[in-house]
């Protein structure tokens, strides 16, 4: 081969292909998109009807009555905040214990019946507890949800503690790091992958949790707004919450990559592109 | 005469795991030696027979069973200040470039941001990598990590240089590469260094004296004093008169060591 010229032309091959790659990839997304659109369109129209199934224009149209009357912003805030705060309450909680856990295998050992017992009661019986103690408001909620995520962080990081590099702790020993250079430099930044793998289930935990409790006992919120509109056969109503659900999920875990694959930049690429 | 910088008096290790029905295992029985100031000693023996066991112990990582470990005169309890070890793997933070990972050194030996990057940034330059420097260590050869990990510990200004096995996981030329280098930067510095590995000929080419150890339960078989003038060259030194003596001495006892292990296994 030619030296430079050959491998200017091999890069400039290189990268249309990953153009085009990418050009695909988004190209497919959309299909994947489009296509059950037209198909839930069709199905409600000519076949089912849209009093059983609603319609993707009839949740269109009704995503812009509320949005022009407030009522779409007022319960997607206070999903949005029971899910998020409760969230951020479970995962500190969880990185907190996690690593207390992970320091200490002999407490580990003696509360491990206790955590697998918390662990394998149903937390959404928790609920109306929670209603009971920190009433029908915020509070309950981000309990409910912090009580669903806590556990996934915990276990992951506990695990993580379990796997940090033991050459590396040996040699910040060797170099006589005190226990906050440890945490700092070693253990928290060795549990960062774990974290955010928990934080991509506990998304999900704290979506299922905040519905689940405004289920239970709320008056605003989208679950909230599911169950009274499915108390009227309103279907369009609850697909309307449903599908407000479905967008905050994905914004969240399309934020969550962006900020993994910085926050993890030092992996090798491979692990972190986007795949074929 | 000067005092030694490590003393090793009648050393015995043995590893006693938790679960009490399972067998505790001797690693290492009555071993003593000495290093002076400045020494540069390299330990060989065969597999398993307590070499890295005896580092930790010099690095107060580990507690003896029986005797005692000093360093600068002060028995180690704890681990003393002044130590560097390279481990057999590089130990370096993954999610820290090559910059920052040396500048860790320098900070835990004290110094602050300024004066640590400054001297991260001469370091790397020493050892060949200040291009690399903001390289994350995925993105780096095994040969450069390697270097990387002894800027770090030079960073760190240890009195005591310990090196587990520093070029086992490179291939022939990257080690002769990075172990040239290795023996130029530790000859110039020179501090005490005691080196492990399980090669002969990098034995003798590194170190002032090699000494030989036997087969686990670990004990120094016996110490080979090395002539040869300094400064040396990692591959060029093998082909200095006296140095076939050397390798046929160690040979002679390394191999009985290990027939010894075979026949037992
Ligand atoms: N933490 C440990 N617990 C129990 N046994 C160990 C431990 N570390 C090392 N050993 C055992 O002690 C012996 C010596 O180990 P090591 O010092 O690593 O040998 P070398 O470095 O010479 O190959 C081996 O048999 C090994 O299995
Ligand atoms: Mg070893």
């Amino acid at each position: 081969m030619t030296e430079g010229k050959g491998e200017e032309e091999y890069d400039r091959r290189r990268a249309a292909a990953v153009r085009r790659k990418r050009m695909l990839f988004y190209g497919d997304r959309i299909v994947a998109c489009v296509l059950p659109l037209i198909g839930w369109q069709l199905l409600s129209d000519n076949w089912v009807g849209g009093k059983w199934i609603s319609s993707p224009l009839g949740v269109a149209e009704r995503l812009v009555s509320m949005a022009e009357d407030g009522s779409l912003q007022m319960h997607t805030w206070q999903t949005l905040q029971e899910a998020l705060l409760g969230l951020a309450l479970g995962m500190l909680l969880g990185v907190v214990i996690g690593v207390v856990l992970g320091l200490s295998r002999r407490l580990s050992d003696a509360i491990d019946p206790i955590i697998m017992g918390f662990y394998s009661l149903p937390r959404v019986s928790l609920a109306p507890l929670f209603i009971i103690w920190l009433g029908i408001g915020l509070l309950a909620k981000v309990a409910l949800v912090a009580s669903v995520v806590l556990f996934v962080v915990l276990f992951n990081v506990r695990e993580g503690m379990r796997t940090i590099d033991r050459d590396i702790i040996e040699a910040f020993r060797s170099m006589n790091a005190s226990r906050a250079a440890m945490l700092r430099h070693v253990v928290i930044p060795s549990l960062v992958p774990w974290i955010f793998a928990s934080v991509r289930i506990g998304i999900g935990m704290a979506m299922i949790g905040a519905v689940v409790a405004e289920l239970i006992g709320s008056s605003r919120g989208l679950g909230w707004y599911v169950m009274r509109s499915t108390g009227t056969y309103d279907m369009t109503g609850s697909i309307t919450a449903l599908v407000v659900l479905m967008i905050l999920a994905m914004i969240f875990n399309w934020m969550l990559s962006v900020v993994e694959a910085r926050a993890l930049r030092w992996r090798r690429h491979s692990d972190v592109g986007l795949g074929g | 005469m000067l005092s030694p910088e490590i003393a090793i008096a009648g050393v015995s290790l043995r590893f006693a795991p938790p679960g009490g029905e399972v067998r505790s295992h001797l690693a290492l029985s009555d071993v003593s030696f000495t290093v002076k100031p400045g020494e540069f000693v390299a330990i060989i023996g065969p597999s398993g027979c307590g070499k890295s066991t005896l580092l930790r112990l010099v690095a107060g990582l580990l507690g003896v069973t029986e005797g005692d470990v000093r360093v600068g005169g002060t028995k180690v309890e704890r681990v003393p200040g002044g130590i560097g070890f390279l481990f057999q793997s590089d130990a370096l933070l993954p999610w820290k470039t090559a910059l920052e990972n040396v500048v860790m050194g320098a900070t835990l030996a004290g110094r602050d941001r300024a004066e640590a990057l400054d001297k991260a940034r001469f370091l790397l330059g020493e050892i060949g990598l200040a291009k690399s420097a903001d390289k994350y260590p995925s993105e780096l050869s095994g040969g450069m990590r390697k270097r990387v990990a002894l800027a770090r510990t030079m960073a760190y200004e240890p009195r005591v240089f310990l090196l587990d096995e520093p070029f086992s996981a490179l291939d022939a030329q990257t080690r002769i590469h990075v172990g040239n280098r290795f023996l130029k930067i530790l000859e110039t510095l020179g501090q005490t260094v005691i080196v492990v590995t399980h090669d002969i000929d990098e034995a003798i080419a590194m170190a002032d004296r090699v000494l030989v150890m036997t087969a686990s339960p670990g004990r120094i078989a016996r110490a080979f004093d090395v002539g040869l003038p300094r400064p040396r060259d990692y591959y060029g030194t093998r082909f200095e008169p006296g140095f076939r003596d050397l390798q046929e001495g160690i040979w002679d006892i390394l191999r009985r060591e290990m027939e010894g292990v075979l026949a037992r296994d």
